[in-house]
């Protein structure tokens, strides 16, 4: 077997290797990480229709669109988290996607009817979709 | 290949730094949801860009040093919640792109083997994840240290399969990044037969475009 054919038979091993573990993960990843009907804060369970009924729902504008949601502010001091201000906030959705933010981004944040936090301030990335939890970090 | 004047290999460093940099910045505001555009950032952009230099100029850690300077105008980016460690992270990309293609056998210019596309797409794909993979998980170790003073092993593990997941479009966007940029007879320009003048006029105009979107985007 020539050189270049050997090297080639160890590149496609590793890579079909690489391709095929990755795209499992990445398959593994969708599946859904948590309840779509509810949605967790510091450990206290809220559902969703009635974060939509218990909190004031407020139209804001980000990116040029319109939205409707509450401010995530309210959502944080209801969830008996103490010193609020002194923690950042991990964003979990429900295929694993992850953001951490700071207070001050919290306080100019909102979380829409679609279930998505939103903050006007900052890159679409620290959007999270399927929200499922939010942790105090 | 004739020698490369070391004056315009700095001035490649920086011109093609600041257009990676400018990319890095930029792209995410303008992708649409769902688009893996860290994934194609490193696979594609990063990659190919580091490829095609290192095809141009012939010249070793110069991608290393591009890497600093698109990292350096990544650090001016309010884009996310730790801009230094975005910026480490592209530096370490450029560190990993140069541990793997400084080996003889991957050399772009010199190895035999490096002249097929099959060799190419599959150096890629291993490159690729490997590049994207490496500069995630810097961001995902040093951000915590650096905004909390915390790294937690735990949260670290949490993350790693999305890292790693993401990690198969990079090695897509490498496969098809690498063939193309040692390969394409349309992208080669011979650096060391353009006239002085132009050449760096054009590398000092183009960089400075990079760094003055950027700042124009971001802070007026």
């Amino acid at each position: 077997m020539t050189e270049s054919k050997r090297l080639n038979l160890i590149l496609g091993a590793v890579a079909i290797t690489i391709l095929l573990f990755s795209f499992s993960v990445y398959a593994y990843t969708l599946m859904p990480k948590g309840d779509s009907e509810i949605l967790v804060v510091n450990g206290m369970e809220y559902d969703w229709d009635a974060i939509f009924s218990d909190f004031e729902v407020t139209g804001f504008e980000a990116n040029g669109l319109q939205y409707e949601g509450i401010r995530l502010v309210d959502l944080i001091l209801d969830a008996d988290i103490e010193n609020p201000e002194s923690h950042s906030y991990r964003f979990n959705a429900l295929d694993g996607y992850q953001k951490d933010v700071t207070w001050n981004d919290i306080q100019n944040g909102y979380l829409t009817l679609e279930h998505r936090s939103v903050f006007p301030n900052m890159t679409q990335s620290f959007w999270v979709r399927d929200l499922a939890s939010i942790e105090v970090i | 290949m004739e020698k490369m004047d070391k004056y315009r290999v700095l001035a490649g460093i920086v011109l093609f730094g600041s257009l990676w940099g400018m990319t890095e910045c930029l792209l995410g505001e303008f992708t649409p949801s769902g688009f893996p555009a860290g994934a194609f950032l490193g696979g594609f952009i990063g990659l190919g860009l580091m490829i095609l230099t290192r095809r141009l100029y012939g010249f070793m850690w110069m991608q290393l040093g591009m890497a600093i300077v698109a990292g350096a105008l990544r650090f001016w980016a309010p884009v996310g919640t730790c801009v230094i460690c975005s910026a480490l992270a592209i530096m370490a990309e450029g560190l990993v792109f140069e541990l793997i293609f400084n080996r003889p056998v991957f050399d772009i210019n010199r190895s035999q083997n490096m002249k097929s596309a099959k060799t190419l797409a599959l150096v890629g794909v291993i490159a690729g994840f490997t590049i994207y993979v490496t500069g995630y998980m810097f961001t995902q170790i040093f951000t915590p240290i650096l905004t909390t003073g915390a790294f937690s092993v735990s949260n670290f593990l949490n993350v790693l399969p999305i890292i790693i997941g993401r990690g198969f479009f990079a090695a897509v966007f490498g496969g098809i990044s690498v063939p193309l940029a040692v390969l394409a007879k349309q992208l080669y320009v011979n650096v060391t037969s353009i006239r002085k003048e132009h050449y760096y006029a054009a590398a000092a105009g183009i960089s400075t475009f990079c760094w003055a979107l950027v700042f124009a985007f971001f802070y007026i």
